[in-house]
């Protein structure tokens, strides 16, 4: 019984004596602590954002630079990485810019294509890496496109005729008149559908007498062809371009030509073009220019980078049909599927005296909000 | 003096102490000494550590805000740099001037050139979100987007006059991003005055960067502000936008100018952030001092309690009347070395007590006894001369009448009367008892015939020896009556004494003795005889004298002390 009591005196002794230098222990090492005050950083566990390269044709227009800006702003507004590059119209550097968009391993290459067919290497280059590749404007003839926009091209050379048919109408009271046509390089595509499309429309019309030039797409050569009919004495009652970068050869020969005036003077020249820049918004409001065919490049980006963000960079499908593009004017798109591609065709749309001023245009919005000046 | 103070003050605390228990002066003891020192120390070393950290975090300010304004100057002498060298450069001079005159194909490279400029001088940097050239003819390069609204009039961010680049923090002048940069500008000119102006937007990325990679250990704060205070970067971004200064007052701060530059880094710590550290310091500090305290109590009650339990135990033991009981101790201590002696002491008393109270009885009892054999004995001496003297007549008519058996029977009577009904004699020599027991046994011999036959065995020598009265015939009577109810057996009883230094040994054997102890706890025998003569001798003499029966010997023994005749009667002479 002594030794049972003893033993359990000790046993209390000894859990009292640990209890103690427990809590000096406790008491130095949090003395030691709290005077150094080290605080340890979190781990960095964030994931790497997603990034995405644009590959542009150019920036050598008000239309290009826009298109770049609208892809730049829809990444960074979600909060993603956005690298570029700009080719200058030169394919072959186009191509090694992708490459090494590729071999950076972006996760979506967006590009617009200086030559549809020389891209189509890198294209597949970039489907084996297992990177989304997407094509705005112009496109790819070869390789998968998990995403391709572009525009209606055909239907925008349609309207433009259109609206021309009506003024002539308007001017003569049936479709007569003559009517000329800067037309760009037939090599591009969008050019070529664009002239097409106008033809189509004018050559219903026995009666128009239609006058095409080629002018490359340069403003010179427009302005020189269209200076060179007028000096040949050609009754022109409406032009034509098919694009307004250099459609601006136009307005300068009309200038020079004694033949500017806005809509209500004797002598007035009926002017459509097709991309509707703030420029000819703008000769729009002032009566010079009758309409512009827009050519939303804004949604070029926004519609590329939400169907990357809801759809293919999410794994999933992107469903054919009509597709809502909210803050457009136009609103709906048609997206069509064909195999692991889909195709966004934009609608074109007129700009004319009754809608200049919408603030939902591209033209508006890149001109007052994002602050892009037009050098005439 | 100072001995009679300290001897005041002593007898002072002594005598406040002394108006406390024990127990709750040992209680504060432990507790004192547990819980000051740990406050004391810890008090200090929070004071300490203040004081410590305040200076270090002086220096480690001053310092680290030098190092951050060389950074950022440097950061921006060189973004200054590519601006001079953009503005300076004569190609992009001419470019300006000539751009509005020509055709669009130089307009083209015009817009080429200028853009690669651009990109080369700013791409690289990767700080420059936007770069623009505005011609005074309104011709816009960007790259990659605008800064300004374009418009020399209206625009805050384009000037035809700085020869030098100029820096402010503000949003660009497009509705479409209101953040806020750096923006540099700078005029363009040419030998014939302004041509244009370049304008460039920093991000204030790397000045964010800055200000977040300078806080070291969440301790410090920094921030860089302009010229009116206002916060255009800071580690704690809900700090950017706001006014720097009011609710700063409470901090250790350090600013520094950061030069090429209206800004200024300021760089501070929160004084909460040190007091937090003195704080948690002296957190700990009361918490183990609290811990110390609850574990101090509970070992000071259980110090204090094995201190004082003890005596508490023994002062209600005192404060008792009568001892009831003695105080019970598991310890090994002094304590238990104390109630032992206590215990002891109590012991000794309780005894001493109870054999005052046995005396006392004793002696009551003995006045009793003393009194009613007094008061017998003179009832008894009422007649005595009368019984004699009418026995006496019947033992001379007998004589006459020649009827010696009478005569016999009347002289045994009158000789056993003389013995028990003695007046004055306690004690009788062995002889006359001896004649007593004779005589009872003749007359009751003569009643039953001769039935009883006794012999003795007594030392001559012994015949003169006192004893207590009647300490042997009471006992032959209850014997002799116990066999007398058998009327045709033969009782016989022999009866030795002897005698021991001063004691007296009576022993009683015989057939009457083995059948009286053998019908003791069968039958209701009569002891009164037997049981007077021990509770006499017990009451004379103590326990150690009495009457014993001895069933297994089959015997009856009488111990009784010799009497000695000093005056006392033998009494308490062998207690």
């Amino acid at each position: 019984m002594g030794i049972k009591r003893q033993r359990d005196r000790m046993r209390r002794s000894k859990i009292l004596i640990g209890i103690i230098l427990c809590m000096m222990l406790f008491a130095s090492c949090t003395g030691m602590e709290s005077d150094s005050m080290r605080a340890e950083e979190a781990a960095d566990t964030e994931e790497q954002p997603v990034t995405i390269a644009f590959a542009h044709k150019s920036f050598n227009s008000y239309f290009y630079a826009i298109m770049n800006e609208s892809v730049k702003k829809a990444v960074e507004e979600r909060g993603w990485i956005f690298q570029n590059s700009v080719a200058d119209y030169d394919p072959m550097r186009q191509n090694q810019q992708i490459i090494n968009f590729i071999k950076q391993k972006p996760d979506a290459i967006i590009t617009t294509a200086i030559d549809s067919i020389s891209i189509e290497e890198v294209i597949r280059r970039g489907n084996e890496a297992g990177i989304p590749m997407c094509t705005i404007d112009t496109n790819a003839v070869g390789g998968t496109l998990a995403i391709d926009v572009s525009f209606d091209n055909y239907k925008a050379g349609q309207l433009a005729a259109e609206v021309i048919v009506e003024q002539l109408i308007e001017k003569y009271g049936e479709a007569r008149g003559t009517v000329f046509n800067a037309y760009g390089k037939l090599t591009s595509n969008a050019w070529r559908l664009r002239k097409e499309g106008f033809e189509e429309v004018i050559n219903r019309y026995p009666d128009i007498t239609y006058v095409p030039r080629a002018t490359e797409g340069m403003p010179e050569l427009v302005k020189e062809e269209l200076t060179k009919a007028f000096e040949e004495g050609m009754e022109i009652d409406a032009v034509h371009c098919s694009s307004e970068h250099p459609g601006r050869g136009l307005v300068e020969a009309l200038q020079e030509s004694g033949h500017w005036y806005p809509f209500w003077k004797d002598g007035y020249v009926i002017l459509v073009t097709i991309d509707a820049e703030p420029y000819f918004v703008s000769l729009i409001n002032k009566g010079y220019v009758d309409a512009a065919i827009a050519q939303d490049v804004i949604a070029y980006g926004n519609i590329t980078v939400d169907l990357l963000e809801d759809y293919v960079l999410a794994g999933k499908e992107i469903p054919e049909g009509e597709y809502f593009c909210e803050g457009t004017y136009w609103q709906t798109c048609d997206i069509s599927i064909t195999g692991k591609q889909a195709k966004v065709t934009i609608p074109p749309y007129i700009i004319d005296a009754d809608n200049s001023n919408d603030i939902r245009h591209w033209s508006y919005i890149a001109e007052k909000l994002w602050g892009f000046q037009y050098n005439k | 003096m100072v001995n009679r103070c300290f001897g005041m003050i002593k007898e002072w605390g002594l005598n406040s102490l002394y108006k406390y228990s024990i127990y709750r002066r040992l209680i504060w003891c432990f507790v004192y000494m547990s819980v000051l020192p740990i406050l004391l120390i810890g008090g200090y070393n929070a004071v300490y550590s203040f004081s410590k950290n305040e200076r270090e975090a002086k220096m480690f300010l001053q310092e680290s805000s030098s190092q951050i304004a060389n950074n950022i100057s440097y950061y921006m002498f060189s973004h200054m740099n590519l601006l001079e060298e953009v503005a300076m450069n004569p190609e992009i001079v001419n470019e300006l001037m000539i751009y509005h005159q020509v055709d669009w194909n130089q307009k083209s490279d015009i817009e080429n050139h200028i853009r690669l400029v651009l990109g080369s001088t700013f791409g690289a940097s990767g700080a420059v979100n936007a770069c623009e050239i505005v011609s005074v003819n309104r011709s816009y390069f960007y790259y990659p987007s605008p800064v300004s609204n374009g418009d020399f009039k209206t625009s805050k961010l384009l000037s035809r006059s700085a020869r030098q680049v100029l820096m402010k923090v503000s949003p660009k002048e497009v509705p479409s991003d209101q953040n806020s940069y750096v923006i540099l500008t700078r005029s363009i000119y040419s030998n014939e005055g302004c041509v244009g102006n370049i304008v460039a937007a920093l991000d204030l990325s790397y000045f964010n960067k800055v200000c977040y990679e300078n806080v070291t250990n969440l301790l410090n704060e920094v921030m860089i502000i302009d010229e009116n205070n206002i916060v255009i970067s800071a580690s704690n971004e809900e700090q950017v936008g706001s006014v720097f200064g009011a609710d700063k007052m409470l901090s250790i701060s350090v600013s520094e100018p950061i030069s090429n530059t209206n800004l200024t880094i300021v760089n501070l710590i929160d004084i909460q952030t040190l007091l937090k550290s003195a704080f948690i310091q002296f957190g700990i500090t009361v918490f183990t001092a609290v811990l110390f305290a609850v574990l101090a109590f509970i070992f000071a009650i259980l110090f204090t309690r094995s201190i004082t339990e003890p005596i508490n135990r023994l002062m209600e033991e005192m404060k008792k009347p009568k001892v009831e009981k003695f105080v019970e101790d598991a310890g090994n201590d002094e304590y238990h070395a104390v109630i032992e002696g206590f215990n002891k002491m109590s012991s000794n008393l309780v005894e001493a007590l109870q054999k005052q109270y046995e005396i006392k009885l004793q002696e009551t009892k003995l006045r009793e006894l003393r009194r009613e054999a007094e008061l017998s004995a003179l009832q008894q001496q009422i007649n005595p001369h009368f019984l004699y003297n009418t026995l006496e007549s019947i033992y001379w008519n007998g004589q006459l009448e020649g009827d010696e058996e009478i005569s016999e029977i009347v002289n045994a009577l009158g000789n056993y009367l003389r013995v028990i009904i003695i007046k004055g004699r306690e004690y009788i020599t062995i002889e006359n008892e001896v004649e007593s027991v004779n005589n009872y046994i003749f007359l009751q011999n003569k009643r039953f015939e001769n039935r009883i036959v006794n012999y003795w065995d007594v030392s001559i020598s012994m015949r003169h020896t006192k004893i207590i009265k009647l300490a042997i015939h009471p006992i032959v009577e209850d014997v002799i009556s116990a066999n007398l109810d058998d009327l045709e057996s033969q009782i016989d009883i022999g009866i030795s004494i002897a005698g021991e230094l001063d004691t007296i040994q009576v022993t009683m054997t015989g057939n009457a003795v083995e059948y009286f102890l053998g019908r003791l706890d069968k039958t209701q025998v009569n002891t009164r005889g037997i049981n007077s003569v021990d509770e006499r001798l017990r009451l004379y003499y103590g326990d150690a004298f009495g009457v014993v029966m001895d069933k297994e010997s089959e015997k009856i023994r009488v111990t009784m002390p010799v009497y000695k005749d000093n005056g006392s009667e033998g009494k308490k002479q062998y207690g």
